[in-house]
């Protein structure tokens, strides 16, 4: 639920009557949920309607914020302590008040409602535990009690900003697993569908999770799956998984999805997970991926038909062939794609003699192709007439660039590229373009190009994805105000004069 | 796109009808589009009855969302200007928008109103708060409310 930032105050006082008190509950209990717990307890004063609606919470959040006062709160109080002994004794004072503040609070909503007959949706938890540290008892009632009442959502995370340094490896919560089936068959009732952890060790039983099987999201983010196989098991149990992304799991070297486990599997993340050496796909049901990491040093199977859409960000080493190994080698391995965004960092120079010997790798589903680029000093985009010749039914080509330097030159022809003619392509998104020569050239050769093109959109700020199909822009840069606007402007329009069909171009952030 | 735009018709609690695109609805109220999508609704014949919702509401609500469907391209920053004129009512108005996105099911008003409503407790004194949202009888026995004065006194 995106909550929107509001302006204070806007709503003008007036009326005769107490109407927001005469809501009926469910509604009040919405608009607590939209307060800290603090201020919702507050509520329990303002009226005798009021009183116990905050005992009845849809929303667990427990965190420091909202269950420590603000000196305790504020862990820079405790890093600025110069003894390890005090800096030691502030940290237990700090989480032993977390946990009887919290228990207290969990104490008064189940004597209110000892039946659980009030749902809650959502619980979340960010606050630091390290395994055989305080708390972990606590926390595995906490769980119960969220599951008792029939939870659809957990997202807990066992660390605080990086102030308090992160627990190492062997020191991370070790995940209470049995505390998904701890009641005698309560997980039948389950209502569990959403699970995000961060900072912990997850080790499930290796024969039996029956906890894990209503599970449809899993999002894990540096989880230590000890031991590397214990993602296996995980998968194994967990029947209905839908959507699942794994983000800096270190220890995980493998990872297999294939028959009989992940039936419904429809979209895998896998970012940033350093040790993993190789995939294995065999899945019908996966639609989508998305990977961030060493790309050439992972082996890769693939046997996934309905594999349309995939995202990868890849890191190179400077002698791996540069980024047109990688794109052949997709191209082998998914050539059923439709949709394709390819990022590559460290990209080194291709000749272009040495292509045009080569195979031109192809896509012959590609659709829809978002290329990130960045370059030191001027772009290069040898690779663009491979892309049209190997992606016949390419219609959208979104290209967000990023040039560091400012290196004005004056612009020519592109003389280097062989022509290429594209009769699907219809629409070029360039993001980043700053005006440098590069930039255009590549603007004024898709222009030439593509025959049936409809429509141009540059865009001077710079596009970044954040992962899970969010992007960011920044803002306009100082070179394209200062004259590469104009120049581009100019030499597009120059070059559409020529064209038969028309086009239309889209000038965003025009002063 | 040949054909016109589909509409459809909401009739208020005082029998006024409000022809709508059908599309403008469909997307923001969850109510509207299952009853387009399970056929309950004729294009033909029926209109909407929402006895529980004033014309005035209606068309409050008809406007934010007709809004939130032409401009949802806009940039965050005017489409958050353009929630705070629209939520400038006085708090009847608030709880009569507030009855009407709930029985509608209008997730992104709904969220809207929370959060104003939310910015009417956050930060604030009880007495304070009490003034706003014009409680004039707390409901408490006077032994209650000394015994919380008493208790919670940062709270007042």
């Amino acid at each position: 639920m995106q909550r929107k930032k509001q302006k204070e105050g806007v709503v003008e006082e007036g009326g005769d009557q107490d109407y927001l008190t005469a809501l009926p509950a469910p509604i009040l209990c919405n608009i607590l949920s939209f307060l800290t717990t603090r201020e919702a307890a507050k509520t329990s004063v303002l009226s005798s309607t009021w009183r116990n609606i905050w005992k009845t919470p849809n929303n667990l959040v427990l965190d420091a914020h909202n269950f420590l006062n603000p000196q305790q709160d504020a862990i820079t109080n405790i890093s600025h302590h110069s003894s390890a002994t005090s800096r030691f004794i502030l940290k237990c004072d700090r989480t032993w008040a977390f946990l009887n503040r919290v228990n207290l609070y969990l104490l008064r909503l189940s004597q209110f409602d000892p039946n659980f007959r009030s749902k809650i949706e959502r619980l979340s938890l960010y606050f630091t535990f390290r395994r055989g540290g305080h708390g972990c008892h606590d926390l595995a009632q906490w769980i119960g009690f969220a599951l008792d009442r029939k939870v659809d959502e957990i997202d807990l995370c066992f660390s605080e900003s990086h102030e308090l340094s992160a627990p190492s490896y062997g020191a991370l919560l070790l995940f209470p697993c049995e505390v998904l089936l701890n009641k005698e068959f309560a997980f039948v009732n389950s209502c569990l569908k959403h699970v995000r952890l961060a900072h912990c060790a997850l080790a499930p039983h290796p024969a039996f999770n029956p906890g894990f099987a209503t599970i449809t999201t899993l999002d894990l983010e540096k989880v230590d799956l000890v031991g590397g196989e214990q993602v296996q098991v995980l998968l194994a149990s967990c029947h209905s998984l839908e959507w699942l992304r794994l983000s800096e799991c270190h220890n995980m070297g493998h990872l297999k999805i294939e028959y009989p486990s992940c039936q419904k599997l429809r979209h895998l993340s896998v970012n940033l997970c350093h040790k993993l050496k190789a995939l294995v796909l065999r899945s019908s049901s996966l639609e989508s991926m998305e990977y961030t990491g060493t790309w050439y040093m992972i082996e890769t199977m693939f046997d996934t038909p309905n594999l349309k859409s995939f995202s990868c960000r890849m890191v190179l080493g400077s002698d791996q062939g540069g980024e047109m190994s990688q794109y052949s080698r997709l191209a082998i391995d998914l050539p059923q794609l439709q949709t394709l965004f390819l990022e590559c960092y460290c990209m080194t120079y291709v000749p272009v003699n040495t292509m045009a010997n080569s195979i031109v790798p192809t896509f012959p589903n590609l659709r829809h192709l978002i290329i990130t680029k960045e370059a030191v000093h001027q772009q290069n985009f040898c690779w663009i007439e491979i892309v049209l010749k190997g992606c016949p039914i390419l219609t959208r080509l979104d290209l967000n660039i990023w040039t560091h330097m400012k290196f004005h030159v004056e612009f020519r022809e592109t003389s280097w590229l062989q022509a290429c003619p594209h009769s699907n392509l219809k629409e070029v998104t360039i993001t980043g373009i700053r005006g440098h020569q590069s930039e255009i050239e590549i603007a004024v050769y898709l222009l030439q190009n593509a025959r049936q093109l409809q429509k141009m959109i540059i865009d001077p700020r710079r596009r970044v994805y954040l992962g899970n199909g969010k992007w960011s822009s920044s803002q306009v840069c100082q070179t394209w105000n200062n004259g590469g606007r104009h120049r581009l402007h100019h030499l597009l329009y120059q070059q559409a004069q020529h064209l038969s069909s028309p086009v239309k171009f889209f000038f965003c952030c025009q002063p | 796109m040949g054909s016109p735009v589909k509409k459809i018709m909401l009739c208020s609690s005082e029998k006024e009808i409000f022809s709508v695109e059908e599309q403008v609805m469909v997307q923001h109220s969850v109510i509207i589009n299952n009853m387009i999508e399970d056929g309950s609704y004729n294009h033909e014949e029926s209109k909407i009855p929402l006895d529980c919702v004033d014309s005035k509401t209606l068309k409050k609500v008809i406007d934010y969302c007709t809004h939130h469907t032409h401009h949802h391209n806009d940039n965050q920053e005017d489409l958050e200007a353009w929630d705070a004129q629209f939520l400038n009512v006085d708090s009847n108005g608030l709880y009569d928008l507030l009855m009407a996105a709930n029985y509608l099911e209008i997730r992104n008003l709904l969220d809207l109103i929370y959060g104003t409503i939310k910015n009417m407790i956050k930060g604030k004194k009880i007495d304070e708060i009490r003034r706003i949202f014009n409680i004039k009888d707390h409901g408490f026995t006077p032994e209650e409310e000394e015994q919380n004065r008493k208790e919670y006194p940062h709270f007042y």
